[in-house]
């Protein structure tokens, strides 16, 4: 891959010019859709519907069931879910074709959040990534600051503190179970449960007291910095947790007797939007969709960076990959997390929380690639370097683009109220997504 | 006492209290929901937020009546027209007291779940005008679940009338006044039926027809204003008319056990009132935490678990209580003994 795209350019004689009548080709040849490319794959129901429904929005090049013989079969309609609809989390458009409650087919449209955040990151400085970062990944801001800030590190070199180290394991496990909580409560809520969501904010809350008290913010940290962390821990801050830390445990077996323990969630979630193992790995599934369907694979153990290393944690798996062990894989993560804040809070080192970097940090020429793992999955920052005070290509890898591409495949055949909570379970930040 | 001046004042009084119930059942509903989600609730205005619903009335009135650009016109005024109806007449039904009922009639179950089957109707009528996807999903789902839940609904009453011999619900208090509150030998019955009435009022866990997380309202997405205030308080008000229905069948209606139902007086509606209200906090209660059905999932349990159960149910019932008459002159008086009454 070339750094310089306009050299490339020169060099084969082409000319700017000629980029974009080749650009207007290829969109011109995407728009010409012939009635066949519509029909194509489509199989007549019958009597009832001769023709699929027409119109540019119909989801094309996406998978469409067919419709059952031994069922009766009605006109499709579409139906456009988002972006502004109360369970789509954040601004998700999905088209579905639908017979009824019955999905043929459906179509992810994504963008609508995009702020161009890689390209803004090539206008700021090494320290000021944090707070584009924290901006993409809204919901847990430490885990994706930290990938920033390895790969900086890896350019620049820099020893990183070990309790500067520590603290960032802390906060990212802080931060992690506010995520997890953020997420397993409106999934309940799209399931129709109203209660379970409360009673996890009402948990989150402490934790984003805790983030507050150390960082000063309750959404956009801007915490971690290359080779440091703003801020030591406080008092108060190790209070909160140790109060939390005497409760979790009650706490999670009282979220578990609320919600999973319900009949009526596990009817509704249980063999509902099932992620084989294959898919998932085909799809590049990461984080808790990927254990969720059976693979043992986690960052923190299997290529650990700051202090993972040093904590004793297991790696939670789940077999079948439906919607009820995403879930539970998730709660069983927040267990997990409260045993590595434990100990953190008993183990973290004495010394200093910042090391002597720069105030303009200039880093070599070259590339690194800083991936953490995050709430949602595996969060990576590639920095392309050319040796001054700013990236010259920031790649941020989003683990949720791509469950949002293993969500889309399921759709066909799933109904509409568990498409509904099947795409939640996949936990988008549309921040991160659309970047 | 002339016979229409009656009638207007009972008109009168059915709207008053269907106005103050309403209110009653918003503040409630805020407060309970809200200690069950270890939320407070309104507390501004007032003490412990109790005139936050004059805001919301204000609110209400005030809005922009609007209604959609393609839309059916009359149907879209007239569904939330078609939901209270049948509920304000339903009302007319209810043995308030000793015959403190507007409508004495001797069909008076029958009639009264007759209207109560019509609301799904407007429901149907307002997703159908309002021209939207949404609107028409939830309202195709109100249809599928009135056919699901109207026929146990039907069959749970059987054993109340089987012992009370009568439609009348007013006979029907006095039987219970006279042996023991039906909910004790009809207990199953008395379950099918709080389930049913729980569908019935679209409250969760069977909202299917407004489901917020998939239908953003579903059929009331598109009404605002007060035609969305008149869809809510016939929500409301079927809340009431059903927790009532309830308490008249299985929980003894306006009398006490072992007071003279003659003697009740001017207590008669208060004691209905409180116990209707008790019902309504169970209602509150089952809508707090738990995941919605799904639409198959709830004609399954509708047709293949909770129809054969009841019909078996009245069945089993019938025969025990035949069993029960047979034997009774020699069980009564040891029955009798057992309980004191000599």
């Amino acid at each position: 891959m070339g750094l310089n795209s306009s050299q490339d350019a020169t060099s084969t004689g082409s000319t700017i010019s000629d980029y974009i009548s080749r650009d207007h080709e290829i969109i011109d040849d995407h728009e010409v859709v012939s009635q066949e490319d519509l029909t194509e794959g489509y199989i007549n129901p019958g009597w009832l519907s001769p023709e699929p429904p027409s119109g540019i929005t119909v989801p094309r090049n996406v998978n469409r069931i067919a419709d059952d013989p031994l069922q009766l079969c009605t006109d499709h309609y579409l139906l456009n879910v988002g972006p502004q609809h109360p369970s789509t989390h954040g601004a998700l458009r999905v088209v579905m074709e639908l017979d009824g409650e019955r999905i043929m087919s459906g179509e992810a449209h994504v963008g609508q959040l995009h702020r161009g955040i890689e390209k803004l990151a090539e206008h700021r400085r090494y320290h000021q990534l944090a707070t584009l970062v924290d901006r993409a990944d809204y919901v847990s801001g430490i885990t994706a600051e930290t990938a920033t800030a390895l790969a900086v590190e890896q350019l620049a070199e820099i020893e990183v503190p070990a309790r500067a180290q520590w603290l960032r394991c802390l906060m990212s496990e802080v931060n992690r179970v506010a995520s997890h909580y953020m997420w397993m409560g409106p999934t309940g809520l799209d399931s129709g449960a109203m209660g379970i969501f409360l009673y996890m904010q009402h948990d989150r809350e402490i934790f984003l007291d805790v983030l507050e008290e150390m960082t000063g913010q309750r959404l956009m940290f801007n915490y971690v910095r290359p080779g440091k962390v703003t801020g030591d821990l406080t008092p108060r801050a190790e209070q909160l947790l140790r109060d939390y830390l005497k409760i979790g445990t009650q706490r999670l077996q009282e979220h578990w007797d609320s919600l999973f323990a319900s009949e009526l969630f596990q009817v509704r979630t249980q063999g509902i939007g099932v992620l084989t193992r294959e898919q998932a790995l085909d799809y590049g599934a990461t984080g808790f969709v990927l254990r969720a369907s059976g693979v043992d694979w986690d960052l923190r153990r299997d290529r650990p960076y700051d202090a993972y290393n040093q904590f004793e944690f297991d790696v939670m798996t789940r077999t079948n990959g439906d919607i009820f062990d995403r879930m539970v894989c998730r709660l069983d993560e927040v267990r997990q997390s409260l045993r590595i804040i434990e100990q953190c809070l008993d183990g973290m080192p004495e010394g200093p929380v910042a090391a002597r970097v720069p105030k303009v940090l200039r880093v070599p020429e070259g590339e690194a690639c800083g991936i953490v793992e995050s709430a949602r999955g595996e969060v990576g920052i590639h920095i392309y370097s050319d040796g001054s005070d700013r990236p010259l290509r920031m790649r941020y890898r989003p683990p949720t683009l791509y469950s949002l591409a293993m969500a889309e495949s399921l759709l066909p055949g799933m109904m509409l109220a568990d498409a509904i909570v099947g795409m939640g379970s996949f936990d988008f930040c549309f921040g991160e997504v659309d970047r | 006492m002339n016979a229409w001046l009656q009638a207007i004042l009972w008109v009168l009084m059915i709207i008053v209290v269907m106005l103050v119930n309403g209110s009653l059942i918003i503040y409630m509903l805020r407060k309970v929901l809200g200690a069950a989600h270890l939320r407070i609730g309104p507390q501004e205005l007032g003490p412990a937020g109790i005139f936050q619903l004059i805001p919301d009335i204000i609110k209400l009135l005030t809005k922009e009546d609007r209604h959609p650009t393609h839309s059916d016109k009359w149907l879209y005024i007239l569904a939330p027209i078609i939901i209270f109806l049948p509920i304000l007449v339903a009302f007319g039904f209810l043995p308030f007291g000793y015959h403190m009922v507007a409508a004495d009639v001797n069909i008076g179950l029958l009639m009264m779940l007759a209207f109560i089957a019509l609301v799904p109707l407007g429901v149907f009528a307002a997703g159908w005008a309002s021209h939207n996807k949404y609107s028409l999903i939830g309202a195709v789902r109100s249809i599928g679940a009135a056919i699901t839940y109207e026929i146990p609904l039907l069959l749970s009453v059987i054993p109340v009338v089987i012992m009370a011999g009568s439609l009348n619900l007013s006979e029907i208090v006095l039987a219970q006044a006279d042996s023991i509150w039906f909910i004790i030998p009809a207990l199953p019955s008395a379950i099918i039926f709080l389930i049913c009435a729980q569908m019935e009022t679209n409250q969760a866990p069977f909202d299917m027809t407004e489901a917020e997380g998939e239908l953003v309202a579903g059929f009331s997405t598109e009404y605002s204003a007060m035609r969305f205030g008149f869809i809510f308080l016939a929500e409301f008000a079927g809340n009431f008319v059903l927790a009532g229905l309830a308490v008249t069948l299985f929980l003894g209606g306006w009398t006490l056990p072992g007071i003279d139902p003659a003697a009740m007086g001017i207590f008669a509606p208060i004691v209905f009132v409180i116990k209707t209200y008790a019902v309504i906090f169970l209602f509150m209660m089952l809508r707090g935490n738990f995941s919605r059905f799904r639409v198959d999932k709830l004609a399954q349990m509708g047709w293949k678990r909770m129809i054969p159960f009841t019909l078996v149910w009245i069945i089993v019932f019938a025969i025990g209580f035949r069993g029960f008459q047979l034997v009774q002159p020699s069980v009564g008086p040891f029955l009798n003994s057992l309980l004191g009454g000599g």
